[in-house]
């Protein structure tokens, strides 16, 4: 049974490449599927490629619903979750 | 290619200047030529053979990037290495390279001409993306484009090298070539694209290389070997330019130079005016890990621990009363006896999103904030004050209230702090029995109620940035009313010349915590009208320490006192520009003189 949750982007810039890289070298640790869709436009993208994920081109504020299948799934999500919610480990830009 | 106009004569362009400094040095001119992949139509039979050079171009180009990746974090430590992670995981994308081989196949081409088929596909599907700043990002996907397609027909992505320091200037520098040059060499970039987001101005900002990007036309008329003047503080180029231009720009680096080393020199002595009026001088924090560069910026204590990252770092739990606890008695340690003034929790549903007690607000400025938001939500605050209270049994700590707008909000807040009070020692916990209690200023109600607040409050701290905001109604970050953002409007300096007033009549303490006292001009007005305590950003620290110790109390006074009689803050900024240089020549030199 695939688990599902949804974070929101926090920080400023967005989902751009960078992030983009530390979310998919995240999802890459894990054997389950990732797939990340946006809330607003039902856009979905592949975890584990950079591609898909750039492509979602999801800026500050947007919601994603990530969907982890697989052996580790729970652990998956849990990390892509907090990688999410931590603003991928930049500024949060928060003052 | 193309014979452009090269000038001889001085050529001054302005752009914008992302990174601040001066250099002056030999230009190398870096030519960003599109590259122009061949097309050749191959028989059904070659395919798999193209296939395999592809392939073996994605390997040659990975490899490639992963040693420059090295050596960046060599050179420039773990966190510079990230720079190339998207193009190192793009050549690793079964996306790109599944549709690089699905276009050699179907289209019965090159290798080459498959990666500027498909990348140009992917490229147009990013066109469609409203937010600039990703759509800028999206460059990374060219990038590798051209990688591939160099490696695939045997050219050098880049044949410069910078043997001596020198000045880069091209039409524009995609980041993996970026990387690639001997950074220790550069000494300031200029280019005709990119703003204030693009890599290259993240790097050299974070490398502190001066440059000025987004020139126009300026690299047309450069060639290696030219000499260039960058102006990041000034946000200029000067292409060729004269010997006494030169020599003026040689004169204001060094003496930004002698500015800098002096005031480093100064950090360890007081903050005292000439007239021998002593200063408090406190350092700004938000995470315990900087707390290295406290003692180094010479300040004494800490004026405003911002709890926020506390509770961002533990999302989505709240943090624990121990991992309060442990940070606090961090601070209080590396504070000693000069003290740590911690706030309590201000997040709006502006600032964060995630967790359901930060519900999303329409209008979040006006909104759940600062203290009403810790008495709403009781168990937070009282999480975080049995903290506070613990961490004071271990040395000096007092507990600042932020968005203070009523007596009232002050006394529950009290009598909630003694209630814990009891508590802890029910539950025979060490802990301070009381703690000074003091409201941060940031509301126009505050001010207005300064006196009221000031004889109940231990001290009052004032928060210049949201203050200045709420009072000019101004969101800063809006483009099309940040300009009206006026620290020195007549109604902000009158909101403190009330506060002054308060804590004189009362005794109380008085310090002001924002970027506004970071300025130097503000800083002067701020000590005239009878300001003595302020808390900042520790890199500003020294600067205004070396401000205090070449001014008198008397002429600012002076000063102050013309000020808050002016009508317009533009009225106020135009006599301070031309009276400080005037009445405090060691520190407020006149701006620019010697370059035009």
């Amino acid at each position: 049974m695939p688990l599902e949750q949804t974070c929101l982007i926090t920080n400023r810039l967005g989902l751009h490449a960078r992030a983009a890289a530390r979310f998919v070298n995240t999802a890459n640790q894990f054997k389950s599927e990732i797939r990340v869709v946006r809330t607003d436009t039902w856009a979905s993208a592949d975890g584990k490629s950079i591609l898909s994920v750039i492509f979602l081109a999801a800026p500050r504020g947007t919601q994603l619903l990530l969907i982890a299948d697989g052996p580790d799934e729970q652990a998956a999500l849990y990390s892509l979750v907090e990688l999410v919610r931590n603003g991928f480990g930049e500024d949060t830009d928060v003052f | 290619m193309s014979s452009s106009p090269k000038t001889t004569t001085e050529l001054r362009t302005h752009g914008l200047g992302v990174s601040v400094g001066i250099a002056v040095g030999p230009v190398i001119r870096m030519d960003a030529r599109g590259r122009q992949a061949l097309f050749v139509r191959v028989l059904p039979s070659r395919i798999p053979h193209e296939i395999k050079r592809l392939q073996r171009a994605v390997q040659t180009a990975r490899h490639h990037l992963e040693r420059i990746k090295q050596r960046l974090q060599r050179d420039f430590g773990q966190n510079h290495g990230y720079i190339l992670d998207p193009h190192i995981l793009m050549l690793e994308d079964p996306l790109l390279v599944q549709s690089i081989e699905d276009t050699i196949r179907t289209n019965q081409v090159n290798a080459e001409w498959g990666v500027k088929i498909a990348v140009g596909n992917l490229l147009a599907a990013c066109e469609t993306i409203r937010d600039d700043y990703l759509r800028e990002r999206t460059s990374d996907i060219q990038d590798v484009a051209n990688r591939l397609i160099d490696v695939l027909s045997g050219r050098r992505t880049s044949n410069i090298h910078v043997t001596q320091p020198s000045i880069i200037v091209a039409e524009d520098i995609l980041p993996t070539v970026m990387a690639e040059l001997d950074l220790n060499q550069v000494m300031g970039i200029a280019t005709d694209a990119g703003g204030w987001t693009s890599h290259t101005a993240i790097i050299a900002r974070s490398l502190g290389v001066p440059a000025v990007l987004g020139l126009g036309t300026f690299a047309q008329h450069v060639k290696t070997g030219d000499v260039c003047v960058v102006d990041g503080t000034g946000s200029c180029v000067v292409l060729n330019p004269s010997l006494k231009t030169q020599k003026a720009y040689q004169d204001k680096l060094a003496r930004e130079q002698n500015q800098k080393q002096a005031v480093l020199e100064q950090v360890t002595l007081p903050a005292i005016t000439t007239d021998k009026v002593e200063c408090l001088l406190r350092a700004n924090l938000e995470l315990a890990s900087e707390l290295p560069v406290l003692h180094k910026s010479g300040a004494s204590g800490i004026g405003l621990f911002r709890s926020e990252f506390l509770y961002l770092n533990s999302l989505p739990n709240l943090p624990t009363e121990e991992e309060h606890l442990k940070i606090y008695q961090q601070l209080v340690k590396a504070a000693g006896p000069a003290g740590v003034t911690v706030r309590t929790i201000d997040l709006g549903s502006d600032k964060i999103k995630t967790d359901e007690l930060f519900a999303e607000e329409k209008n979040s400025a006006l909104g759940l904030h600062g203290i009403r938001f810790s008495l709403k939500h009781h168990q937070v605050f009282r999480t975080q004050l049995r903290a506070l209270l613990r961490a004071a049994h271990t040395g000096k700590l007092q507990v600042m209230l932020p968005k203070v707008g009523c007596v009232s909000e002050l006394r529950k807040a009290r009598a909630i702090l003694s209630e814990i009070s009891q508590e802890l020692t029910a539950e025979g916990i060490p802990h301070a029995e009381n703690v000074p209690l003091g409201v941060m200023v940031e509301l126009p109600s505050a001010v207005q109620i300064a006196d009221k607040l000031a004889q109940e409050a231990d001290f009052l701290s004032i928060g210049s940035n949201d203050l200045i905001q709420y009072t000019l109604v101004v969101d800063r970050s809006n483009p099309n009313v940040a300009m009206l953002y006026e620290p020195l409007h007549p109604a902000v300096l009158r909101s403190f010349r009330l506060l002054i007033e308060a804590a004189r009549k009362t005794g109380k303490a008085l310090q002001l915590c924002g970027e506004m006292g970071a300025n130097p001009i503000c800083a002067v007005v701020l000590l005239g009208m009878g300001l003595r305590q302020f808390s900042m950003s520790p890199a500003s620290l020294p600067k205004i320490k070396n401000l205090i110790r070449t001014i008198s109390i008397r002429e600012a006074e002076r000063i102050a006192a013309i000020v808050l009689e002016m009508d317009t803050p533009a009225e106020i900024k135009d006599y301070l520009d031309g009276e400080l240089p005037h009445c405090f020549p060691q520190f407020f030199q006149e701006p620019g003189k010697d370059l035009e």
